[in-house]
């Protein structure tokens, strides 16, 4: 027997509408088991609220207002069902329920709780999705960066590769190029080594002509220690003309290292010039490196 | 049939028999009271109270006289036999009808009075259970009231809310069972009181809650 057919013998026993076999088996069911006999009180209280609600059958309603209204106490039961049935604390709270409620899951204690509880999950939902997005904002910015920092990186490998190869047709011989500089602007760079290392070489000319905007002195150095460099052009008189601070050296592909030193042809005659050079070791510490001498031949 | 009253004596060899802690005997006799009043007025046997007295009296009695093994088993025999005895006394019994009335020159007129006085029993009953609900502890109040809010589908939704509150299906409908009842009876002594001092009501109330729990 499932649960709803033994409801219907309950309330069949209750409305005296079972035979003497079923009334029997029921009684003494209930007279050994408490929990047969809270389930018939509680199939009692449902069959008066029932009958306090109008859904009782009319034969069931004949029966049950001769067995229930018998005594004080019993009518004093049905009124109390009949007050319940119309208490404003369960219209309140069925109100309520109905309003507020939007987690009918969840056992509500409060339509206030349930008002918190919703407004942590909206919280939490709003909370996340801000943190989703910053989240690919940030790995956009990212992905930017780093292919900045690559393209970067191939403009500095393309400029040392122009200096290199540069070097090189220096070292071969062609101590100055006219390099291809944007309109209205030439270049032209020459390699000095210094004049320690030259040991008595052939001097280093530097012709001039009136279409060269500027000069690239590159010069040549063995490994040191030194962080930053700063070079004084004299001529051979002794003439200060020019001086530069704060170069730093590239390493060179032969092991040694470049200073490359750019110079205004406005400063430069026909001349000798000794363009001496400074390692600073610190920003107090500066010694003589290297001396570099050249000649220049204006056209 | 109604006239022994359960001595003092007999009344103690009784609860002595049920169990031997005293305490745990005065709860038994308490349970088995309870049962035994719903049986009587599910059988028509009224009024109740009065044939359990009887069901008692009579077991205590025998107690001394008879070897009783089981005198729970007992008791409900005689309550067996007490209704059967009331049964038979109701077959035998002729209720002579009311005598035709005369005709009555008001009869087609309102009970106004009984009106008013129906209402204000019926406002006076409301305000008590308001008041006794409002009574209940909060827990016991919230699983009540969302006992008792459903219309419809009941067996279902009193599944979910045993479920949602930790209990068995038993467990739940024994308390609210409790509930009712201790509702019903602060209801009443509510409306007892009514009648009485201020302080009498609230010693009223707050006795019958403490009693209640």
């Amino acid at each position: 027997m499932d649960n709803a057919e033994r409801k219907t013998l309950m309330t069949r026993y209750l409305l005296a509408d079972v035979s003497s076999e079923e009334r029997s088996r029921l009684e003494e069911e209930y007279s050994t088991g408490d929990e047969v006999f809270e389930e018939l009180v509680a199939a009692e209280n449902d069959l008066i609220d029932s009958y306090v609600r109008g859904r009782l059958p009319e034969g069931d309603r004949a029966r049950f207002e001769k067995r229930f209204l018998n005594t004080p106490e019993q009518r004093e039961q049905v009124e109390l069902a009949r007050s319940l049935m119309n208490s404003e604390v369960l219209r309140q709270r069925k109100a309520s329920r109905g309003g507020l409620s939007v987690l009918p899951f969840l056992p509500s204690r409060s339509p206030w709780k349930e008002l918190v509880a919703v407004a942590v999950l909206v919280i939490a939902v709003v909370g996340y999705s801000w943190m989703a997005f910053t989240n690919w904002r940030l790995r956009h910015e990212l992905e930017q960066m780093q292919t900045r920092q690559e393209s970067l990186q191939r403009a500095d490998d393309e400029l040392r590769r122009q200096v290199t190869n540069l070097q090189e047709r220096m070292a071969t011989g062609s101590d100055q190029q006219e390099t291809e500089q944007p309109p209205g602007s030439t270049m032209i760079a020459i390699s000095l080594a210094s004049d320690l290392a030259r040991s008595g070489g052939k001097q280093t000319t530097l012709p001039l002509s009136s279409g060269i905007s500027k000069v690239l002195l590159v010069l040549n150095r063995e490994p040191d220690s030194y962080l930053t460099y700063s070079v004084v052009l004299e001529t051979v008189e002794g003439v200060q003309i020019w001086q530069k601070k704060g170069l730093t050296a590239r390493p060179a592909r032969n092991g040694g290292k470049v200073i490359q030193v750019e110079v205004s042809p406005n400063i430069l005659r026909s001349n000798d010039y000794v363009l001496r050079l400074f390692g600073n070791a610190s920003m107090e510490n500066s010694r003589e490196a290297a001396v570099y001498s050249f000649r220049v031949v204006k056209r | 049939m109604f006239k022994n009253r359960l001595r003092a004596k007999q009344f103690e060899g009784l609860l002595q028999r049920l169990h031997a802690d005293r305490d745990a005997a005065g709860e038994q006799y308490e349970a088995l009271r309870r049962k035994l009043i719903k049986f009587f007025e599910w059988n028509a046997c009224f009024p109740p109270e009065e044939l359990v007295d009887e069901t008692f009296d009579r077991v205590a009695q025998r107690i001394g006289e008879l070897e009783i093994r089981d005198v729970v088993g007992f008791a409900w025999g005689v309550a067996k036999n007490i209704v059967q005895e009331a049964h038979k006394k109701e077959a035998r019994t002729v209720h002579v009808p009311d005598l035709p009335r005369k005709e009555n020159p008001l009869s087609g007129v309102k009970d106004n009075e009984g009106i008013i006085h129906g209402k204000m029993e019926q406002e006076r009953r409301a305000e008590c259970l308001h008041l006794c609900i409002l009574r209940l502890r909060d827990q016991d109040r919230e699983l009540f009231l969302a006992y008792y809010q459903t219309e419809s589908d009941a067996t279902q939704h009193r599944q979910q809310l045993a479920s949602h509150s930790g209990l068995t299906i038993g467990t739940l409908r024994v308390r609210m069972n409790r509930l009712r009842k201790d509702l019903g009876n602060c209801a009443h002594r509510c409306l007892r009181s009514r009648k009485m001092r201020p302080d009498q009501i609230e010693s009223q109330l707050k006795g019958g809650h403490d009693e209640g729990n």
